[in-house]
């Protein structure tokens, strides 16, 4: 081989190589996301509905009934709890993500859509959208389920929830839906005690056993019906953040072990 | 149609394992691989995911070993023997003979440069694929097959029209028979979940060789042939004027000669000293 071209072939060779390795170290993730993002956005183009801004499957219409239900609960839940609970119309659009089926949302860079079971929604606050995962035939009432619930975590978010107690949080969830104590009859199973739910961490709410959570909103229409102006004391400190939430609870509404005793007896009267 | 050894005249002299090549070393090692991969996915996974490229550790970690380790390390499958057999019997016939004809150095480089863009377009669809085709499986790469996919290549390109044996039995051109054993692989791969990525970088590495490396020759070939015709021309000019000027010397003596004969002298001087080495006539 001649001497004088080997260099120049080797460089050819090698250059873009380590061209190659360099630019995936360095961009390779960062280029992989964006493209995921940019082939999200078209299999899931964006509508604008007042302060919703939501993706459905290309040529799918479920964005219509889904901003009619958020449009809906949103007027419904500032009316009814709008200054007891200081919530507020989103200042901010949020967006919402109607995912189809089998949609695999962690390539779109939608991780926290990822696990999400047919008609379950997730609120996730570091980027300020909702995401529901849709069944392959739409089940439009179950969707809407899903997303009063996003939607009623979007208003607490907004309120402050990220400073309080998970449960207040949880419990907020099924007031603004609109839960009344009445269609708690149907829930079985046995319930943590009042200690443990004040107690409780996020966790607590996430996975398959729902006793902590349908606790959590129990409690709330338990301490919303029967002692509004005490539970309005205790949310008005939490709002403020407080270090335990089980003393301040026991301060402004009262020892939980009674507060517990009363509470399974209301449960008793409602069934 | 002429049998391979007719037609080969490097054959009877390298196939043989007795004589060292590289190719056969690489073909050991291959081996060799095989048998460390069948303990070692058993008995320590953790140890063999070291020498398997995968995007994750090769490029987000840089363990730029894993860019040549990932094709010695061999599929422990049944479906995928067939293929090693076939992979190493093209590296002991048509891989040795490629290196008869290309030399060591630029046999090993072609070899290596395979496997290695073959595991850079295989970490491009470990990007890329899974955003378009999620259930695709893209895991790591371990096979021989891009490094001797390029050599087939290379030997296709070189020898088109040199009858082989397609599957050991059935006679045909070499170009014909890597065109078909390419498109049998490509499904192969598909099916064996293994290889596909490394295949086509290590075919498109052998094809862009084999195009750049006739330019870039013909042009250093071109570029030498412009110097010394123009040397050469330089040459004939010097001697021309140097003639009248030693004329002139005989007839006036050097004290006559001008600045510029001085100057012309000196040249062809040193074009004399120069062509002592390399003489045009």
């Amino acid at each position: 081989m001649n001497d004088r071209r080997t260099p120049l072939k080797a460089s050819l060779l090698v250059a873009p190589l380590l061209v190659a390795v360099l630019a995936l170290h360095a961009w390779g993730d960062a280029m992989a996301g964006g493209l995921g993002r940019a082939v999200g956005a078209w299999q899931y183009p964006e509508r604008r509905h007042s302060q919703f801004l939501i993706r459905v499957p290309r040529r799918s219409d479920a964005d219509a009934f889904a901003s009619r239900a958020l449009e809906e609960f949103v007027a419904q839940a500032v009316k009814a709890q709008g200054v007891p609970l200081a919530i507020q119309v989103p200042a901010q659009p949020v967006s919402v993500v109607l995912l189809d089926a089998d949609p695999e949302p962690r390539r779109f860079g939608w991780t926290a859509a990822e696990g999400l079971r047919d008609n379950e929604g997730v609120f996730d606050a570091a980027h300020r959208t909702i995401y529901v995962q849709m069944e392959r035939k739409i089940q439009q009432d179950l969707v809407v389920v899903a997303l009063r619930q996003a939607a009623a975590r979007v208003l607490l978010h907004d309120a402050g929830s990220s400073r309080w107690s998970p449960w207040l949080t949880e419990g907020l969830v099924g007031c603004l839906e609109g839960i009344k104590p009445g269609d708690l009859r149907t829930w079985t199973g046995d319930l943590p005690q009042v200690r443990e739910i004040l107690g409780s961490h996020e966790a607590d709410y996430r996975g398959t056993s729902p006793a902590y959570a349908r606790g959590a909103r129990l409690l709330i229409a338990f301490l919303m019906d029967r002692m509004p102006e005490r539970f309005a004391y205790y949310y008005k400190e939490e709002r403020a953040g407080v270090p335990s939430p089980l003393s301040t609870f026991s301060e402004r509404i009262g020892d939980p072990a009674h507060v517990d005793a009363d509470w399974r007896a209301w449960l008793q009267a409602q069934k | 149609m002429p049998a391979w050894e007719d037609v080969s005249p490097y054959t009877e002299q390298r196939t043989r394992a007795h004589r060292f090549s590289w190719t056969n070393l690489l073909i050991i090692l291959n081996l060799t691989g095989f048998v460390i991969t069948g303990f070692l996915s058993k008995s320590n996974p953790a140890a063999l995911a070291q020498f398997q490229f995968d995007k994750a550790t090769a490029i987000g970690s840089l363990h730029l070993w894993q860019f040549f380790s990932y094709s010695f390390v061999q599929l422990i499958d049944a479906r995928f023997i067939p293929w090693l057999i076939l992979g190493i019997y093209v590296l002991y016939t048509i891989g040795n003979e490629l290196e008869a004809e290309i030399g060591s150095a630029r046999y090993l480089t072609l070899y290596f440069a395979c496997a290695a863009y073959g595991a850079v377009t295989h970490a491009l669809l470990q990007y890329v694929v899974p955003i378009f085709a999620p259930g695709f499986p893209l895991g790591p790469a371990a096979t021989l097959c891009a490094p001797v996919l390029g050599i087939a290549e290379t030997a296709a390109l070189c020898w088109p029209r040199r009858p082989v044996l397609f599957l050991f039995f059935l006679p045909m051109r070499l170009r014909n028979a890597l065109v078909a054993l390419g498109l049998l692989w490509i499904g192969f791969s598909v099916w064996l979940e293994q290889g596909l990525g490394t295949s086509i970088g290590a075919v498109l590495a052998a094809m862009a060789i084999a195009a750049l490396e006739p330019r870039i020759n013909r042009s250093f070939d071109r570029a030498a042939l412009r110097r010394d015709r123009d040397q050469f021309l330089e040459e004939v000019d010097v001697r021309r004027r140097t003639d009248g000027i030693l004329d002139k010397i005989t007839r006036d003596g050097i004290s006559s000669l001008t600045r510029a004969e001085r100057k012309t002298l000196k040249q062809a001087s040193q074009i004399l000293n120069r062509g002592k080495g390399r003489p045009h006539e």
